[in-house]
């Protein structure tokens, strides 16, 4: 007799995307596409945990008190540590990439991170990514472009951002995410490589100006 | 052969401890020192242990086809359990690095 739960127990226990995304690791992830496929969704947990807490990593009017992007991208970052991903801040590839995640068999997933004020500083981060840090080798081409928003309006500025991106660079082309208007990918042939590099552009939504704090306005005041 | 419990004996963790599950996670997914192996327990022929091919296939289906008789046994996957063997070959590559 085996010591220990069944395969049925498993995944019994494993409720949260946290867990479920463990035990996939536990059981192995050999396979490039699961890999970053395991990771966005990983990300995906982390934002809406990181929207969750928007009050104290950007509190009201205390532009003082915000976190920093070094800050915002550790806290992304933390989750998918405790999920069982080798997930490194600023390490060199190709040089200080904002996040690396490293799998078995040479597999690199990199993602970029912008706090975003205009759409050439996007750029210049979109470039970095795609034209420094990415290796362009195959099991290494899926990365992502995290923007952290501390304004409103983001499903404006994603569109904006893409039809940017677009103009930007000839051979890029672009799709929805499906049932998510704050995302889309796109794919462009990696300049050294002319492998397809493929980036998953994922916005990070940290606005917070709650109507409730003001004082209401007088009525009738004369 | 490592089974769950050797884990909670060497580690006095329980499966369902995240740390414990992070340093498997790390150890098979990051480092291919460890690989998930499973055996079937029959009650009629007693363990079967899974080939790579017939493991696959449960992972894709979900279900588990009998190794011997080829049907899909019901509730196959309650009798079915993880275990890790060691990698030596990868660890012998990460020492001589």
């Amino acid at each position: 007799m085996i010591e220990g739960p069944s395969w049925a127990q498993l995944d019994f226990a494993a409720k949260t995307t946290p867990e479920k995304i463990r035990l996939e690791l536990m059981r192995g992830v050999t396979l490039y596409e699961k890999f970053s496929d395991l990771i966005e969704t990983a990300l995906n947990y982390s934002i809406g945990e990181m929207v969750k807490a928007k009050n104290i990593i950007n509190p009201a009017s205390q532009k003082k008190d915000r976190m920093d992007e070094d800050q915002l991208t550790l806290t992304l970052s933390g989750p998918l540590k405790g999920m069982g991903f080798d997930i490194s801040h600023s390490t060199n590839v190709g040089g200080n990439c904002d996040i690396v995640v490293e799998g078995g068999s040479e597999m690199i997933w990199i993602g970029e991170a912008k706090i975003y004020s205009d759409y050439g500083k996007l750029m210049g981060g979109f470039q970095q990514l795609c034209d420094r840090y990415s290796s362009g080798m195959p099991n290494q081409n899926r990365c992502g472009m995290l923007i952290y928003f501390f304004a409103g309006q983001v499903a404006h500025v994603m569109e904006e951002w893409r039809k940017y991106v677009g103009d930007a660079r000839e051979h890029l082309t672009s799709i929805d995410v499906a049932g998510n208007t704050l995302q889309f990918r796109t794919s462009e042939p990696h300049g050294a490589t002319q492998v397809a590099l493929n980036v998953l552009h994922m916005a990070v939504p940290l606005m917070h100006e709650p109507t409730d704090v003001a004082a209401p306005p007088k009525r009738g005041a004369a | 052969m490592l089974t769950f419990g050797d884990f909670k004996r060497i580690a006095g963790a329980d499966y369902d401890q995240e740390e414990l599950q992070r340093a498997i996670a790390i150890l098979v997914s990051r480092f291919h020192a460890l690989e998930m192996r499973l055996v079937f327990i029959d009650n009629d022929e007693g363990p079967i242990y899974l080939k790579p091919d017939e493991q696959q296939d449960f992972i894709e289906r979900g279900q588990l086809i009998h190794p011997h008789r080829g049907v899909l046994v019901e509730g196959g996957e309650k009798n079915t359990f993880p275990y890790y063997i060691a990698r030596p070959q990868t660890l012998l590559e990460e020492v001589a690095e």
